[in-house]
């Protein structure tokens, strides 16, 4: 009886779910890949909680969202002042218009958590160039009276967006080619390999530095540059891999019932080729996060006024006295590398086959 | 040679060309298979015997067609002759492409069951692959005959949703078995299918087989190193001795009355459980191997034989009837033979 009840019990799980509970149980890289995860995840809605545009504008018994249009791409959130009555040129300037309809009128309106945003030059409200932090200014402004935080945060969404983006197409790219290399083997692989020597013995950096000082750098531009660059490393594992798979009985017994080529390449070679590759993946994204900051540091990077935090070192390393602007950038890249290089650790753990292999 | 064939092997060569340099000029042959002949009779069990090395898998897997997937080069040489109920195939000059639709026909149990299943796979969906690609069942169909299948080598059916690496070396062993058995093929290549299994469980695999061979009214090329084992079960056997057939026979023939003396060496090794049969003579030979890549001149055994002559370099030996059904490859026994029955007349 109770045999054949802890025989229905049994529960198979595949590799797949087996290294997931793995990782689950492994707190430090869970916990960072849930920090990280969902702090990239509400980035997203940036505009709604760092903005210097109202959320909710009621005025003359009509409702505006300029900060909710914000998160709709290609929908314009742009009213100028006159609109709500205000004497400016321009757009609306939502933070005196919260002060001045704060007594005696029907008109409201509701600002975001954090009401500044990473591009305004705030030096017009009477602040200035590098102000300390304060209640109103958590980090402080930089040299062109930008806030520090809101800065900070748009970065963080466009860092993490460029090397993910980058490691895709990376990886793409490279398990595409490495994958066909080793697949198909003989004369493609020797040609290929050729190429690829050739081509990584370019001397890359100076490439990026010439071409984005040639072309006007934009965030797709940086993609691919770096990508130019990048996925020849990714072929080298999925080579490999593919030769090693490739030549097991498996895959000759799924040959010899007939299956067909494609069948084979992605549903019997690939899935098992997948592992070195996906345990690098966090380590990627660190490599793209830390290039795109090198490169902003040095000047070749995103155009200004993009926030980022390269940009930002490079302001504050100019003006070291100004320990905030040193400080943010670094915080911020350091947290954020240290919580996906944790990652990377717990998934390089779950996929190790070893039960006891962990330092500690 | 046998009356009805399913396969009928002539001349078998596999050599593996070698490349190396800078250009990739090539610089030599690994001459795996270099003269393989014999035939495969409906429900006939052929064992395949020689020590490792000797190219036996590269034989097996020469009559599946599946050398060009890791060695894009190979050259194949000779004839692989199926004789399929209405046409005879050569599947020594057939592409892998022209070969898809006779894959069916003929399937492989491999030698190490930790690699011929896909982790990635359950085991329903390992058995159920062939008939996916050879039948029109339908999908609950499929699922019945697979858990039939899983019946039939000794599974159960909530097996059927496990992941290979939930199963023992014989549990996987048999999904393999299952696997090739799906599409009912007219034969089976057994790579040395219970060597890598404990001993205790060697025995009911091959049992199990025997069963299903008589059931699924199949043919097997049962390959070993054992040739206990092959006596055993099999209604012929080949001897292999780097890449060429030194005997072929019935079993109780090569066994009892080998005629090559490579075949009486391997035979002297076998150990037996008789304590009274001990004064039995002990063939040890010496030396090492040649390899495939520089083979002796001749019979490329001479180098070991511990009755060579001068002639045994002169022309590799080719198998000729010692009885009727029992060929051997040794210009020697040739000659003592002609002289016994010079003899007799
Ligand atoms: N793809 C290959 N390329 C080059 N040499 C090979 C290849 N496959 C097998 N060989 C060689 O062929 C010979 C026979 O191998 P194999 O058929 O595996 O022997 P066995 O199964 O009898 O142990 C060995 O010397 C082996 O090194
Ligand atoms: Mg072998």
């Amino acid at each position: 009886m109770t045999n054949t009840k802890q025989r229905n019990k049994h529960v198979s799980i595949s590799i797949n779910r087996r290294r997931w509970l793995k990782f689950k149980g492994l707190k430090r890289g869970y916990y960072s890949f849930i920090t990280i995860v969902a702090v990239y995840g509400i980035s997203f809605l940036l505009p709604v909680l760092i903005n210097s545009k109202a959320l909710v504008v009621q005025y003359k018994g009509e409702y505006y969202f300029p900060a909710i249009l914000d998160l709709i791409p290609g929908a314009s959130s742009y009213y100028p002042g006159t609109k709500f009555g205000q004497n400016v040129p321009g757009e609306a300037n939502y933070r005196n218009l919260k002060k001045e309809w704060e007594s005696g009128t029907d008109n409201w309106l509701v600002m975001p958590f954090y009401p500044y945003n990473p591009y305004e030059d705030i030096t017009t409200e009477g602040n200035k160039m590098y102000e300390a932090p304060s209640r109103n200014h958590w980090l402080g402004t930089d040299n062109t009276g930008r806030d520090v935080f809101a800065r900070l945060f748009y970065a963080f969404n466009i860092s993490i967006s460029f090397a993910l983006i980058l490691t895709l197409i990376n990886y793409l790219l490279g398990i595409t080619i490495g994958g066909a290399m080793g697949y198909f083997g003989g004369k493609f692989d020797l040609l290929t390999q050729r190429v690829i020597e050739i081509w990584s013995s370019l001397p890359m950096l100076f490439v990026i530095i010439i071409m984005s000082s040639i072309l006007r750098p934009s965030f797709f531009l940086l993609i691919f540059i770096y990508t130019m660059v990048n996925w020849i490393f990714l072929t080298y594992y999925m080579r490999a891999e593919f030769y090693r798979e490739k030549a097991k009985d498996y895959v000759s017994a799924a040959i010899s019932m007939g299956q067909r080529s494609h069948i084979i390449i992605f549903r019997h070679i690939l899935p098992n080729s997948l592992v070195p590759v996906i345990t690098y993946f966090p380590f990627s994204v660190v490599g793209g996060i830390a290039m795109l900051v090198g490169l902003d540091y040095l000047g070749f990077g995103l155009p200004p006024p993009t926030p980022s935090w390269g940009q930002m070192l490079a302001v504050g390393l100019e003006n070291i006295t100004k320990w905030w602007m040193v400080f943010s950038p670094i915080s911020a890249q350091f947290l954020t590398l240290m919580g996906i290089v944790f990652i990377g650790e717990g998934i390089r753990e779950a996929f190790d086959p070893k039960v006891y292999s962990r330092l500690r | 040679m046998s009356r009805h064939p399913v396969v009928d092997v002539r001349g078998l060569k596999v050599h593996f060309p070698i490349y190396g340099g800078v250009i990739s000029k090539k610089v030599g042959t690994v001459k795996a298979v270099d003269g393989v002949s014999f035939s495969i009779g409906k429900r006939e069990i052929v064992g395949l015997v020689g020590e490792s090395g000797c190219g036996k898998t590269t034989v097996g897997r020469a009559m599946i067609n599946i050398l060009h997937h890791v060695a894009p080069d190979v050259e194949i040489g000779g004839r692989i002759l199926y004789h399929f109920e209405d046409e005879v195939v050569d599947f020594a000059t057939l592409s892998p492409r022209e070969t898809r639709k006779y894959r069916s026909r003929v399937q492989m149990i491999f030698q190490d069951p930790y690699a011929s299943l896909n982790p990635r796979m359950t085991v329903s969906q390992i058995v159920e692959e062939p008939l996916k690609l050879h039948t029109d069942m339908s999908e609950p169909d499929r699922r019945n005959y697979v858990i039939d299948l899983l019946g039939k080598v000794g599974l159960q059916a909530v097996h059927a949703e496990r992941f290979p690496h939930e199963f023992s070396g014989g549990q996987r062993q048999r999904v393999g078995i299952a696997r090739a058995l799906a599409t009912n093929p007219d034969l089976i290549i057994c790579d040395e299918p219970v060597s890598a299994l404990d001993v205790s469980i060697q025995a009911q695999v091959i049992n199990l087989m025997m069963d299903l061979q008589k059931e699924f009214d199949v043919s097997f090329l049962f390959i070993a190193h054992d040739l206990s084992v092959v006596e055993h079960i099999s209604d012929s056997i080949a001897v292999m001795y780097l890449g060429n057939l030194m005997e072929f026979g019935p079993s109780n023939q090569v066994y009892h009355h080998p005629q090559h003396p490579y075949s009486k060496a391997l035979l002297s090794a076998v150990p037996i459980p008789d304590p009274n049969q001990k004064n039995r003579e002990r063939i040890v030979l010496e030396g090492d191997v040649p390899t495939p890549i520089d083979k002796p001149s001749g019979c490329s055994f001479r180098t070991r034989c511990p009755i060579v002559e001068a002639i045994c370099s002169e022309d590799v030996p080719e198998l000729e009837t010692h009885d009727p059904d029992h060929w051997v490859a040794c210009p020697i026994v040739k000659k003592t033979n002609e002289v016994k029955s010079n003899e007799i007349q």
